[in-house]
């Protein structure tokens, strides 16, 4: 990657105009992603619910946490998802770092991602701070020696001194936020996925990784963004998604985003176009086949097992067991 | 899936370390209680089985360790794999790698114990030098344990994906576990099971998996080739069950936990 494309982004958020990026590769690719889940509400878990549904018409409740989302973020751009609670920005973080997979149309995003979400939450409480960055960094895609030759620079950076080596059940909850950091944040991702994650930490370590964030601008890494605090957006994004009750509402560049993002809100004009809710009725001739051959199965082993085992011959009574203790010969 | 698997086998060895280490942290015992669980239970059921229900049985304790330690194998790992992925929510949540190290690791975690395990047996043939037999048979050694890793495995991956989403298949695998306690050779020699019993229970892969050790080891003799053919066949399609069940879940977990 050239200088120039590298130098781009910044100079664009600066001036607050949408930058221009045409020859940089895209590197994410949304194209009409929707996420449905089961709502709990007819989950069938216990069987009484099942034997009832077996026989009776029912509907399921599905919700779209995104529906028809179709975006492109390219090589080196940092864009902000931004929107209300519940807009399912987490959702849509956590299809792309591929942990979860969209029911409906598809997502392309390539090169190595590491996500700073809910920081240090993967750490094992028995284990040390040091055991700990190596399961975690591992996991994430560093080797063993690449965590060897980093493994100081991580400490250091974590200000975690003489406790790195007590287990993680003792650290406090700023100590926990500060090594997940450090961890993630050496795994030199080519996407970097950041929720909330500057929120903890006391302020003079908040400094310190958004400075490692904007380095990670300068090499040219890819950033998605994640935060409630549009100032922090306008400072460090060049681009904005805003999005609501799953879908996307606007698209364009931070400034002109967070500017009608106040709007929106303040007239409340957050809906999107259509409910998230859907129903759907489901067969009830297959459930009733199902419940029946499963309870006819179950009956007969249950009836053929009991009866084979009543048919077998009984051995000789025993003599009283006070003959041989309380009357002795 | 296989090749995804080779290129991270670090990320596999780092689960199986978690896992093993774990298990002793902040345990006084530590590690010897990877050999105390079993010696109690081997006291214990010889006094009961050979010595008040005088099952006729020369060496009695290595009967019955030959038999305990791999069937403790299977169960304390298709335990530990029926939770292994909701133990590990946060790394399911927020790291994309192979899910099927979670069951893995703890299946390889505990065939390392099963060695630990192994040598209070070879303590036991130290103190009954007798009961041992040298022989070539023991090259089968290694194929009752393929048997029996295809076999864990198997069920491991079932019940790993099963357990995300519907949470009684822990209580039901418990209760599933205690029957194959009972129908798995440990405290009687198979031979004494009776028709028509003998010729269902034979396709629980455990049977030839235990009566394959006691041979070899104990008689110097070939595992029955009926009994481990039975469980072979039984291993490998538990084997598809559980690749095809846990591929069809994995994709989901994420939106279970």
């Amino acid at each position: 990657m050239t200088q120039s494309t590298q130098q781009a982004p910044l100079e664009g958020a600066r001036d607050g105009s949408a930058p221009v990026l045409v020859e940089a590769p895209v590197v994410i690719e949304a194209r009409g992603v929707g996420k449905r889940y089961e709502m709990n509400r007819h989950r069938t878990i216990l069987l009484r619910d099942a034997a009832r549904m077996a026989f009776a018409k029912v509907e399921k409740d599905y919700f779209w946490a995104l529906r028809d989302v179709s975006f492109q973020v390219r090589k080196g751009e940092t864009v902000a998802l931004v929107g209300p609670n519940g807009a399912g920005k987490s959702t849509l973080l956590s299809l792309i770092a591929k942990t979860a997979v969209p029911t409906e149309g598809s997502i392309r995003v390539e090169g190595r991602v590491s996500a700073l979400l809910e920081l240090g939450a993967g750490f094992h409480y028995d284990f040390t701070g040091r055991e700990n960055i190596y399961i975690n960094g591992i996991v994430m895609g560093l080797t063993r020696s690449q965590i060897d030759a980093k493994i100081d620079s991580i400490i250091e950076f974590a200000e975690l001194g003489p406790f790195i080596d007590e287990p993680v059940r003792n650290y406090s909850s700023g100590m926990l936020a500060r090594l997940g950091f450090s961890v993630a944040a050496e795994v030199d991702p080519d996407i970097l996925i950041v929720d909330e994650a500057l929120s903890v930490g006391d302020h003079s370590f908040q400094e310190k990784s958004y400075a490692r964030i904007l380095e990670f601008q300068k090499k040219g890494c890819t950033i998605i963004f994640v935060t409630h605090s549009l100032p922090l957006v306008e400072k460090i994004c060049q681009r904005a998604v805003l999005i609501s009750h799953g879908q996307v509402l606007a698209e364009g560049s931070a400034k002109q985003i967070c500017a009608d993002y106040k709007d929106r809100v303040a007239g409340h004009q957050l809906d999107g176009a259509r409910s998230p809710y859907e129903k759907v009725t489901v067969s009830v001739w297959k459930r009733l086949v199902a419940f029946a051959a499963i309870a006819t199965l179950a009956v007969g082993v249950a009836a053929a097992g009991v009866k084979f085992v009543l048919a077998r011959e009984m051995p000789e009574q025993r003599p009283p067991i006070a003959d041989k203790y309380d009357r002795p010969e | 899936m296989i090749g995804e698997l080779i290129s991270k086998r670090e990320v596999l060895a780092t689960l199986v370390e978690k896992d093993f280490k774990s298990r002793y942290k902040a345990k006084a015992l530590g590690r010897l209680w990877s050999i105390a669980d079993p010696l109690v239970m081997v006291v214990i059921f010889t006094i009961v089985f050979a010595h008040i229900l005088k099952v006729a049985q020369p060496f009695f304790p290595i009967f019955l360790l030959l038999a305990l330690t791999p069937y403790r194998f299977f169960a304390n790992s298709v335990n530990g794999a029926a939770t292994s992925v909701l133990d590990n929510v946060q790394l399911v949540k927020k790291v994309s790698f192979p899910r099927l190290m979670l069951p893995l690791a703890v299946v390889f975690s505990h065939l390392r114990h099963f060695f630990i395990e192994l040598m209070l047996v070879a303590a036991l043939f130290l103190y009954f030098p007798e009961a041992f037999h040298l022989s070539l048979n023991l090259l089968w050694l290694p194929v009752l344990l393929a048997v029996q890793l295809v076999f864990i495995v198997g069920v491991g991956l079932t019940v790993a994906a099963l357990n995300v989403r519907y949470r009684d298949t822990h209580y039901i695998l418990n209760s599933a576990l205690l029957v194959m306690y009972w129908l798995t050779p440990l405290f009687y020699a198979f031979s004494f099971v009776p028709a028509p019993y003998d010729r269902v229970l034979m396709w629980n892969p455990m049977v030839g998996v235990v009566e394959g050790y006691r041979s070899v080891l104990l008689e110097g003799n070939a595992p029955s080739l009926m009994l481990l053919g039975a469980g072979t066949i039984s291993a490998l399609l538990t084997f598809a069950v559980g690749a095809a069940v846990f591929k069809h879940h994995e994709s989901s977990f994420a939106d279970y936990l």
